[in-house]
């Protein structure tokens, strides 16, 4: 919800009727719909701080997942795609033994390890596509723990007895961090189009 | 023999598109974002540029504007192979002068004959 000019100007008057009382209290008190207090204010700053500190793990734990599903892969691959993997017939290798397959058996065998690897090679597009979407999640993740760094800053008690406006700057505040939240939305691209590992469709312009 | 410059940051995506690239008769250069695609391709004569959008340092919509800015590329089928398919980047890709959009998972196969029609109709 953005904070409307209406909102701030009541906040502005609350604030203007009781900021002083809020600025010399040493002893916390909090009257029910009262301005924020010393104490309340604390808590609320521990409480971002410490969304702030989740939403940051998260974003370092989907960075561990995009690492593991790389490595993976990475490992995985030449299993598909190192030379050398191809079954050989007699005619290539003259000095086949009785082991060698006939001509027939190695080229079944070659199909076979051809189609395998086209069906791979669909499957293990999912390490790719799986990272856009992560890397996307870490995106917005980043841009949280930014906006709530915000929200802890701007409830910093030391900071906010030192103003006059306490209320004002808080709706302030809360109505950039929901600015910045509308633009985050706009400035991120949706990067996969597709819920499911179907083939994708080609076009020529 | 034609050469295809593949531009992905992925490096299994272009590990994929080598080997099948390589194995139907192209020769294959490699490049990990816009920047680095940008470099190879004006180092090498290539007969076909088959880039990713999504990269770091420069994507797939300016590496191709950037291409057709130059002489050499002005006619050279630039196929776009990612995950993306919005209109409104396919629209950006085909103003910048992108031959095709191609979204992945691609298909090895339909891919291959995809880019024999491109470098045929170049």
């Amino acid at each position: 919800m953005i904070a409307s000019k209406e909102m701030i100007d009541a906040a502005a008057t609350i604030v203007t009727t009781k900021s002083a009382a809020i600025a010399d209290t040493s002893v916390p008190s909090s009257p029910a719909n009262s301005v924020p207090t010393y104490a309340s204010l604390l808590t609320l700053q521990e409480l971002v701080s410490r969304l702030a500190s989740h939403v940051h793990a998260a974003h370092d734990e989907i960075g561990e997942t995009r690492a593991i599903l790389r490595d993976a892969i990475e490992r995985l691959m030449p299993a598909f795609t190192q030379p050398g993997n191809t079954v050989k017939t007699p005619l290539n290798t003259p000095s086949a033994d009785a082991q060698t397959p006939n001509a027939d058996t190695a080229e079944r065998i070659n199909q076979t390890r051809d189609a395998a690897t086209v069906s791979a090679f669909n499957a293990l597009q999912f390490q790719d596509i799986s990272d856009q979407l992560l890397a996307h999640a870490q995106c917005r993740l980043n841009a949280l723990v930014r906006e709530l760094d915000r929200i802890a800053q701007s409830v910093e008690p030391a900071n906010l007895i030192r103003r006059d406006g306490i209320l004002l700057h808080l709706l302030h505040q809360v109505e950039q961090v929901n600015d910045n939240l509308a633009e985050l939305d706009i400035s991120l691209s949706k990067p996969v189009s597709k819920a499911h590992l179907g083939i994708g469709e080609m076009e020529l312009f | 023999m034609k050469t295809i410059l593949t531009v992905d940051d992925s490096p299994s995506i272009r590990q994929m598109l080598a080997y099948v690239l390589t194995n139907s008769g192209y020769r294959v250069l490699e490049a990990a974002d816009g920047e680095e695609g940008l470099a190879l391709a004006q180092a090498h004569t290539i007969d076909l540029v088959l880039t990713d959008h999504n990269m770091p340092r420069m994507d797939g919509v300016t590496l191709t504007k950037a291409l057709r800015a130059l002489p050499a590329y002005r006619k050279v089928p630039i196929m776009m192979l990612s995950t993306e398919s919005s209109p409104e980047l396919k629209q950006a890709g085909r103003e910048a002068g992108a031959t095709g959009w191609m979204v992945k998972p691609f298909d090895p196969d339909k891919l291959l004959e995809m880019l024999r029609k491109a470098l045929g109709s170049a």
